[in-house]
């Protein structure tokens, strides 16, 4: 039988048995409701959970951008000055001891409510990855291509658009995988700590008004998120990795 | 004079140094080898020359070096020089046609025209949207050779292109190198551990030393053009005067590589006997044997089956071919060529051998079995194990069961055992068969 049928099997069995258990069960209806109540919830408040949904995609991807952006800044500051690299590094490293979850009421001082904390909290939380993959990717190329570029005079700039950015793409590819997936659970840590609107304000709501039909939805609709993010990703590398794909 | 390097010294440390005092001259469009044993620095030396060392703080160098009046760095900077690695070293998101015209692209020029006859020139042009992936090793060294000189280099620095690469691709790439080389006229420095592709290919040949220092240097002298010897390789390396440069070439080599200091004089005066028989070609092999196992112990096997393989081409003495052929076949990294080479002598001079009074004639099938059939399984153990084919006919033969041996032969002749390396193993079964025929043959006769 091939995998993607067993885990359809596996979905309906497990979906069965949450209906079951869910209908009979007041405990488990309390902690998880059942699928058909969750459906319910989410055909009468459709338009607010979407509403949430896009505010947490658009804190995501944001920061997602800021952070790639930012990072590719930083190694072109590399290239050019390689001293940097040697002092940015250790303090990226030293950063990451620093749960960076606790930022997120910073972030709230620092920049209210709104999305613009949210945004701040994703692209640092999913900057670390993404830095680091492209000085892995940059540090693997081959001692001898760099000896090619060398020899032909080939001029800093030229190097990097047409060897370091598409040399280290499949280590770029898979900082940006881990990172959509940590762009998103910023957002949403950001939001639990005080937000107008998004998933994880209502993630954080649905504990306190004990709605579990709303925790479903919400976490049903992170995951969807996080999961879009990642398969953006995934087709875009499939259009440009196709070198290396199958390696 | 194009190229002129003086007393070259160099090192990566101010304890470490690699090149001492090496000096070499080179003439536009001449081609001039640099060969060594690994570790002596002609990769070093190549990378001086091209202006990538010195390059850390710690790296030094002393000694002049003028590319057409200028230094290394001025002269890469000028554009006219082109590099070819180790390895192919192309770029793995570029297919074989952007790999080509990439020097191209970095200066600014497109020019299709010289992108496809190059494709052209190294027969690559079905293959010129494909990635390097899907290419072979063979090919991938095709796609660096023409991009090397996509350019139109004036002078090209090779490094070992081709040593990983086997016997037949060799061969082409040195016809498709030499064509470049007279298209584009380009000064070639090569560097390589292989004496015989150095003579092939270059006009002159300068031997380095493990301590960094120039051994021995010569202007090949041969009737034959460099374009006449890449294509006749098989006859090139049986000319005089190919062995003239061989043996003392890798005299050099072996007697540098050579661990023990005591052990040097030792593996030069035996050396010198050989070279005193493959010259002299008197019948006294017998007192060789000693010899040939105390220079294995002194020095590394590879170097001493070159030099038996070309002493064995050019020695005039069958008797002492026959003692060099026993040496050679025990050499667990025969190459197919060489063993087919041996085969066929051995079937070729069986007659003028029994009237010479060598007692090799006498040979039977079952020593055949074992030099001829074991020497393939040697050759190449993991694409044709074949020691069982050996033990086969070896216990038939013992037990007498001619007609076994036979009918097992027939099999190989007719294709049907796999396995087997097609169709020199047919070749060697024709022949054994033939011998054990004619020997049934004589026995009915005396009975």
């Amino acid at each position: 039988m091939k995998n993607w049928m067993l885990y359809i099997l596996l979905s309906v069995l497990l979906l069965a048995l949450w209906q079951y258990f869910g209908s009979h069960n007041q405990t488990v209806r309390l902690l998880i409701s059942s699928p058909t109540l969750v459906v319910e919830y989410f055909a009468e408040n459709t338009s607010e959970l979407l509403v949430a949904t896009k505010t947490t995609l658009v804190e995501a991807v944001s920061g997602l951008l800021i952070a790639t952006a930012f990072s590719f800044v930083v190694m072109i500051l590399c290239f050019y000055q390689p001293k940097v690299m040697d002092f940015v590094l250790p303090i990226m490293v030293t950063s990451q001891v620093i749960p960076i979850i606790v930022l997120a009421p910073f972030f709230i001082i620092l920049l209210g409510m709104g999305i613009a904390s949210k945004i701040a909290m994703a692209a640092v939380i999913s900057f670390f990855p993404i830095f680091v993959s492209f000085a892995q990717g940059y540090k693997a190329i081959n001692k001898n291509i760099h000896e090619f570029f060398y020899i032909y005079n080939a001029p800093l700039g030229f190097r990097i658009r047409k060897v370091y950015f598409p040399l280290a793409m499949p280590s770029i590819m898979s900082g940006l995988k881990v990172s959509a997936t940590l762009a998103t659970i910023g957002a949403i840590v950001a939001e639990f700590t005080g937000a107008e609107i998004g998933l994880g304000k209502n993630l954080f709501l649905s504990a306190i008004r004990l709605e579990p039909e709303l925790m479903m939805t919400s976490l049903i609709l992170s995951a969807l998120s996080g999961g879009l993010l990642f398969s953006v990703i995934w087709v875009l590398e499939k259009n440009f990795g196709k070198w290396y794909a199958g390696d | 004079m194009f190229l002129k390097g003086e007393k070259i010294d160099f090192g990566y440390t101010a304890e470490k140094q690699v090149l001492n005092g090496v000096s070499l001259s080179l003439d536009k469009s001449e081609t001039l080898s640099v060969v060594g044993a690994s570790g002596c620095g002609k990769s070093t030396l190549l990378r001086i020359i091209s202006g990538i060392l010195p390059s850390a703080k710690d790296t030094w160098l002393n000694g002049q070096i003028n590319i057409n009046g200028q230094t290394p760095d001025e002269y890469r900077k000028s554009g006219k020089l082109a590099f070819m690695f180790q390895e192919a070293t192309l770029m793995p998101n570029l297919t074989v046609k952007e790999n080509i015209a990439f020097p191209l692209k970095i200066k600014g020029i497109k020019d299709n025209e010289r992108v496809t006859n190059l494709l052209y020139t190294v027969g690559l042009e079905d293959h010129s949207n494909k990635l390097p992936k899907e290419l072979s090793g063979g090919m991938k060294t095709r796609v660096a050779l023409a991009r090397s000189f996509v350019t139109g280099p004036e002078l090209l620095l090779l490094d070992e292109p081709f040593s990983a690469l086997d016997i037949a691709w060799k061969s082409k790439l040195y016809i498709e190198l030499e064509k470049l080389r007279e298209q584009y006229h380009s000064t070639i420095i090569f560097v390589t551990h292989d004496v015989q592709e150095a003579l092939i290919l270059s006009n002159k040949i300068i031997v380095l030393g493990k301590n960094g220092t120039k051994l021995y240097e010569d202007i090949i002298e041969s009737d034959l053009s460099i374009q006449e010897r890449v294509n006749d390789i098989s006859d090139y390396i049986k000319t005089p005067t190919y062995q003239n440069y061989f043996i003392p070439i890798q005299k050099w080599i072996m007697v540098d590589g050579t661990r023990a200091v005591t052990g040097r004089e030792e593996v030069d005066r035996i050396l010198n006997k050989i070279s005193s028989v493959v010259e002299n070609g008197n019948n006294v092999w017998s007192t060789y044997q000693s010899d040939i196992n105390s220079i294995k112990e002194y020095t590394n096997v590879d170097s001493v089956n070159h030099l038996l393989v070309s002493a064995f081409r050019s020695s005039k003495s069958l008797d002492f071919k026959e003692y060099l052929m026993y040496h050679i076949l025990n050499y667990k990294d025969l190459d197919a060529d060489i063993s087919r080479e041996i085969f066929n002598f051995y079937y070729t001079n069986i007659e003028t051998a029994s009237a010479d009074g060598c007692k090799w004639y006498q040979t039977t099938p079952e020593h055949l079995f074992r030099t001829v059939i074991k020497t393939r399984i040697n050759g190449d153990r993991t694409k044709y194990p074949k020691e069982k084919l050996w033990i086969y006919l070896c216990d038939l033969y013992h037990s007498n069961e001619t007609t076994k041996v036979l009918n097992y032969l027939n099999d190989v002749v007719e294709g049907k055992i796999e396995q087997l390396d097609y169709p020199f193993a047919k070749e060697v079964a024709q022949k054994v068969k033939g011998k054990i025929e004619n020997e049934k043959l004589d026995a009915i006769h005396i009975a």
